[in-house]
């Protein structure tokens, strides 16, 4: 229950390093593949945004919009990938908030600073929440592991594309 | 059992790590004495701090690995320091040669490890001796200036560092020497050029690193310092390493993380890819082989749990056993740099520029949000407890 509620509230918050929410989720799941999952989630902000800072990346989104829907389209892809990514491989139960608003902070997870900016971010997180659920209770698990980490390397790739080669 | 050590031990191994984590904090500071005036960095006074560490987290047991531990702890600091603040190196070789030479009679848990760790110890005090020594020109300071002082140099500094992360397995004594070689291979990597360290060193890394995982990223964080602006990222990863072997136990190498962290925006900087590549193929090389060689669950078969071959997972009932046992108290301070290094690496300003503010503020909200829960919890279990309905009431 405490790993769970610090990997939510670093997700939630957009604090902290994308690598440090990686390595909470895999013990939140106590499964490394889980965590590696989330290091190649980090990996494509990284590429993308310059910086592994989960607070940079919301400062980014806050100024330019929601990393799902603004940029090239290869970038808005990675981000899609990305938070499906971390919805996909979340276990059942309680856990489930913390892979759900990490999905979120991916997709749709500005800085708060306007009324607008916290629509953005609650609804991100719902989004997260719901498709995090939805996965974890209609998707078989080997499936859902699988599909969690190709869908994380394409969004590494797709960030790549969408920053060298756009 | 074994027996645990006396608390005079640890509280003089806490104060002397303590003395030199404060001189760094306050920004180093000149001595002056016998006519000389040597300025420590606070870089110099963070390496005798992490020397002192290693010093201190072996359990002297004979007058004879009372000596060499009280060496490593009190007199090698004090080189360390002086080599690292950027002034003569020479009595770091000096020391180096008093050290290992102790390291051959304080002995260890096996012959072969322990003739293994000597001759590594000798080889590479030699090597850097050499280099030191030769380095006329440049004051005899620990930084090469070219390839011909730079090759010896990072040899040097890798062998010594094997043989320091030997940890209990090989001579403990010869643990602070692991400081030395880290320093030595961090500050003259980028000297021999970028592309032969990374391919080399990393390779090695890669080798060993289902045998010696903190090894393993000492050789690691050698490679990273070759790159180009990395050399914060390595001391980072170095000092993950140093608490690792203080700790001597295989599962502290996740204090490498912030410096891995910081190697990841060091990545990113313009620069030439080759390097670059190698460096971040040979992370993931080696954070795959250790992550499931040391975290894997090992009692139950990959596929039972979540039925998926990915899943490698985590035995977290099995964590509060890797801790330190009540035997081991002298590991207490490492326990707390430990700690420190996880939570708030950005305030390891000594290291160089790492970007990691961002990194403290969220691990700071996840350990207070954990604490808090874990607080509330245990309040929860006790009112419950006072509620249960007991034969007298």
């Amino acid at each position: 229950m405490a790993l769970v509620s610090a990997a939510a509230v670093v997700g939630l918050t957009s604090s902290g390093d994308s690598f440090l929410l990686a390595a909470l989720l895999g013990l939140v799941a106590a499964d490394i593949a889980v965590a590696g999952v989330g290091a190649l989630v980090a990996i494509s902000l990284t590429v993308r945004y310059g910086t592994s800072s989960l607070a940079a990346a919301a400062g980014a989104q806050a100024v330019l919009g929601p990393g799902g829907l603004v940029g090239d389209p290869l970038s808005a892809a990675s981000a899609w990938l990305g938070a499906l990514a971390l919805a996909f491989v979340g276990p059942r139960g309680v856990p489930i908030l913390a892979f759900g608003f990490a999905a979120g902070a991916v997709v749709a997870g500005p800085d708060v600073a306007s009324p607008t900016d916290a629509a953005v971010r609650i609804a991100g997180a719902l989004g997260g929440l719901a498709v995090a659920w939805a996965a974890a209770r209609y998707v078989p698990r080997r499936v859902a592991r699988w599909s969690g980490a190709g869908l994380a390397a394409l969004a590494v790739c797709a960030a790549a594309a969408g920053r060298f080669l756009v | 059992m074994s027996r645990p050590v006396p608390w005079p031990w640890v509280a003089l191994g806490g104060a002397v790590v303590a003395f030199w984590i404060m001189l760094a904090a306050a920004g180093g500071g000149v001595v002056e004495g016998f006519g000389l005036t040597i300025s420590l960095s606070p870089a110099g006074a963070a390496a005798a701090a992490g020397t002192a560490l290693l010093g201190g987290s072996s359990a002297p047991s004979r007058a004879d690995t009372l000596a060499a531990a009280l060496a490593g702890m009190l007199l090698l600091p004090i080189a360390v320091a002086v080599a690292a603040s950027g002034e003569d190196a020479r009595p770091l070789v000096a020391v180096l040669v008093l050290v290992a030479g102790l390291g051959v009679t304080a002995g260890g848990r096996h012959r072969a490890a322990r003739l293994r760790a000597v001759a590594l110890a000798g080889v590479g005090t030699a090597l850097l001796g050499a280099a030191v020594v030769a380095a006329d020109q440049t004051g005899h300071v620990l930084t090469a200036t070219g390839p011909a002082f730079g090759t010896p140099m990072v040899a040097g500094g890798a062998l010594l560092a094997l043989a320091g992360a030997g940890g209990s397995v090989g001579v403990p004594a010869l643990k602070p020497l692991l400081v030395v070689g880290l320093l030595a291979g961090v500050v003259s990597a980028s000297s021999v050029g970028d592309l032969w360290v990374p391919l080399l060193v990393g390779a090695a890394a890669i080798g060993i690193a289902a045998v010696r995982p903190a090894a393993a990223f000492g050789l690691f964080a050698i490679a990273v310092a070759a790159l180009p602006g990395a050399q914060p990222a390595a001391s980072l990863i170095a000092a993950g390493v140093i608490v690792a072997i203080a700790l001597d136990r295989d599962w502290a190498v996740v204090a490498t993380l912030p410096g891995l962290i910081a190697m990841v925006e060091t990545l990113t900087l313009p620069g030439p890819l080759a390097p670059r590549v190698i460096v971040a193929g040979t992370a993931i090389a080696l954070s795959v082989v250790i992550a499931s060689d040391l975290f894997a669950r090992r009692t139950r078969p990959r596929t039972a749990q979540e039925g998926s071959r990915l899943a490698t997972t985590v035995d977290l009932a099995a964590l509060p056993r890797a801790g330190p046992r009540r035997a081991e108290r002298h590991r207490i301070p490492a326990l707390v740099v430990a700690a420190w290094l996880l939570v708030a690496p950005g305030t390891w300003s000594w290291a160089g520029e790492t970007r990691l503010g961002d990194y403290d503020a969220g691990a700071g909200r996840a350990v207070a949000v954990a604490a808090l829960i874990l607080v509330g919890l245990a309040c929860a279990d006790q009112f419950h407890a006072l509620r249960r309905p007991t034969m007298s009431g």
